[in-house]
């Protein structure tokens, strides 16, 4: 139950507005998949043409294999949490969780049943006859999930859910929709353009730019190897240095870049000789050292402009002679740099990224 | 701080002289006035008398009367609510030009309601109006005249009063977040199932006072029924003017003008009761 299948979906808004183009995907079932970007990426327009709320102006979508594109939202069978929530305020807890069951004319017993289980699933008992009104933000949550998931549905669409939420009811309530998820083990698509909520969420990470896909992956795999600079910048921090393929060879990839050379041990970029690209290497995989040794290999010289702390991490922004910004962020505790210092930045080789040079 | 006060003081005097001026003074004269004798081929004299309201409720021509304006008060409301809603719904949910049709709603208020009613007797009259297009698509057999006439006030009523219905109901209708009809198509209601269940009880307030509205307007509404219609379907408003202009009985006019009053406040507490209070804030959204 649950495999959805986006087959290059394209939706164009008149005039020629086009929010999503050529979208190929397929979640599989029970997986928790993120549509990641900032606003006007089309996540939100892919996630209304899942459940129906927008037609495609081409492609097509499966919901377990039968194909469902021309089925208008109420014979789709997917359970939506809106942004608002939109939660019905002329009814009380109960009459909300049971709209759907009651639409179905289920028998009350049944109903009423379903309600106190998915109440309990929440964590809500005994608020059925609660109005709307009455309840707190966090509790409002968990009725428009229950009122969403009492219809036992296929998949389980998400609309930025947690974006009115400060930060620590935010975190709390990521928490408890991942749990829940894992529990029932339904398909879900969650769209959002919080990166750290994403990541902490995710089985697998949709990134979308400008109404495509730019990358599909795991967590891990977006933030370690990002697979353009759009992804790269988007998840995390991270230090883009411009650079010239100088040499290629079976080791490594020889590099120019304006703060000198650079060599890597392989990438899955195509390099040619003369070729312009993009070094992509997180903060954290940039070292800071008070030795003043030229001939080491993957570094430059360079002066801390600017330090801060973030949470348990401390940023160093580092002007290298040539004239780029490179961060470095170190771990709280670890002997500190002053800003003045003249440092060699030290980057590691592992860690690079090469990405082609495009329009970010 | 305090001389900030003294200027305050300044700035809220004005409406409320004005309110009192033009709105308490006349009301308290009014109170008195239909507590006055009305002598026989005179005019009036001071006096404490219940005699008009005695008169009032003893007449079943008076109650006949009330009861006729109710009536078709409720029925303009009515006609009102079932024109205007669909009209409002698809403003506010399918079309496009929103403003363009909002405008030609507020439109048909720039023109005097006394030229609107004219308007309408030539519409309906015999030999320029719609019954000529009638016997020509072959409707009625001969071509006949629609007003005065029972038909000819309630059009002329729901004509005069819809805009107000409209405007209304479209503060309300537009409130309504699409996603609540959304949340509910995406729970398996169909269409119909959604609007009954979800956008009708939503736009219960606007229904309440949009309706309210239009029968407390056609309550009191004169020139439409004088104009439109036959002595019979002369409404209290008229029968008011009636006595305090051509028979010269100011009490009994004022008595009847303050029971009008009293009934209108009286309808408007009672649904507030019954609906919640908040439907009082007219068109304001739930």
């Amino acid at each position: 139950m649950g495999r959805v299948e986006l087959r290059n979906l394209s939706k164009t808004f008149a005039p020629n507005i086009r929010a999503v183009e050529n979208v190929d995907l397929t979640i599989e079932e029970g997986e928790f998949v993120t549509l990641l970007g900032p606003s006007g990426c089309g996540k939100t327009t892919t996630l209304r043409l899942v459940a129906g709320f927008e037609e495609p102006t081409s492609g097509q979508i499966f919901i377990d294999g039968q194909d469902v594109t021309a089925l208008p939202p109420y014979r789709r069978n997917a359970g939506m949490v809106f942004q608002s929530l939109a939660l019905f305020p002329h009814m009380d807890v109960f009459g909300n969780i049971a709209y759907g069951m009651r639409i179905r004319k289920l028998s009350g017993a049944e109903i009423a049943e379903k309600v106190i289980e998915f109440l309990n699933l929440v964590k809500l008992s005994g608020m059925e006859r609660r109005k709307i009104q009455q309840l707190s933000g966090g509790q409002q949550q968990r009725v428009a999930f229950a009122r969403a998931l009492a219809m036992n549905p296929s998949v389980f669409l998400l609309d930025e859910p947690f974006a009115a939420l400060d930060k620590n009811l935010r975190e709390e309530m990521q928490v408890e929709l991942r749990r829940l998820q894992k529990r029932i083990r339904i398909t879900t698509i969650f769209v959002t353009h919080n990166q750290r909520e994403a990541m902490s969420m995710s089985d697998r990470i949709v990134v979308m730019n400008q109404g495509r896909i730019d990358q599909v992956g795991t967590p891990r795999e977006i933030y370690l190897y990002p697979a353009t600079p759009f992804v790269a910048n988007f998840i995390g921090t991270t230090n883009l240095i411009p650079a010239t393929v100088q040499r290629v060879d079976h080791e490594a990839v020889y590099l120019m870049t304006p703060d000198g050379p650079i060599s890597l041990t392989g990438t899955d970029l195509e390099v040619t000789e003369g070729k312009e690209c993009l070094i992509s290497i997180r903060p954290e995989s940039v070292r800071l050292s008070v030795e003043t040794d030229k001939g080491r290999e993957n570094s430059f010289s360079g002066k801390v402009d600017f330090k801060r702390h973030v949470g348990e991490l401390i940023e160093y922004y580092v002007h290298t002679r040539a004239g780029q910004e490179i961060i470095a962020s170190y771990q709280t505790g670890r002997p500190e740099f002053f800003e003045g210092d003249t440092v060699r930045v030290i980057l590691d080789g592992e860690a690079f990224r090469l990405l082609e040079k495009d329009a970010l | 701080m305090r001389r900030r006060e003294g200027k305050l003081k300044y700035i809220l005097a004005y409406p409320l002289g004005m309110l009192i001026v033009f709105f308490l003074i006349p009301l308290a004269m009014l109170i008195a006035f239909s507590f006055y004798h009305h002598p026989p081929g005179g005019f009036y004299e001071p006096a404490f008398t219940l005699e008009n309201y005695i008169r009032f409720f003893t007449k079943t021509l008076y109650l006949k009367r009330l009861a006729f304006t109710v009536e078709i008060s409720a029925l303009t409301a009515l006609l009102c609510l079932l024109i205007g809603y669909p009209f409002t719904y698809y403003l506010t949910r399918v079309a496009s030009k929103k403003r363009f049709y909002i405008i030609l709603v507020i439109s048909t208020l720039w023109l005097s309601y006394i030229i609107r009613s004219y308007a309408w007797t030539v519409i309906l009259s015999k030999h320029a109006g719609i019954s000529k297009l009638f016997a020509w698509v072959g409707i009625i057999e001969q071509t006949r005249s629609y007003t005065p006439g029972l038909l000819a006030v309630i059009i002329g009523l729901v004509y005069v009063f819809l805009p107000f219905m409209i405007l209304t109901l479209y503060g309300t209708l537009k409130g309504i977040g699409r996603e609540y009809e959304e949340a509910s198509l995406n729970l398996g209601a169909g269409p119909w199932k959604t609007f009954v269940n979800v956008t009708l009880p939503l736009s219960k307030d606007g229904i309440i006072s949009g309706s309210l509205l239009v029968f407390i307007l056609a309550l009191g509404a004169y020139v439409v029924p004088s104009i439109l219609g036959r002595p019979q379907q002369w409404t209290m408003a008229i029968i008011i003017g009636d006595q305090a202009t051509y028979e010269s009985n100011v009490p009994f006019g004022a008595s009847m003008a303050l029971i009008l009053m009293i009934f209108a406040i009286v309808t408007i507490w009672m649904i507030g009761k019954l609906a919640g209070t908040k439907s009082l804030s007219m068109g304001a959204k739930g």
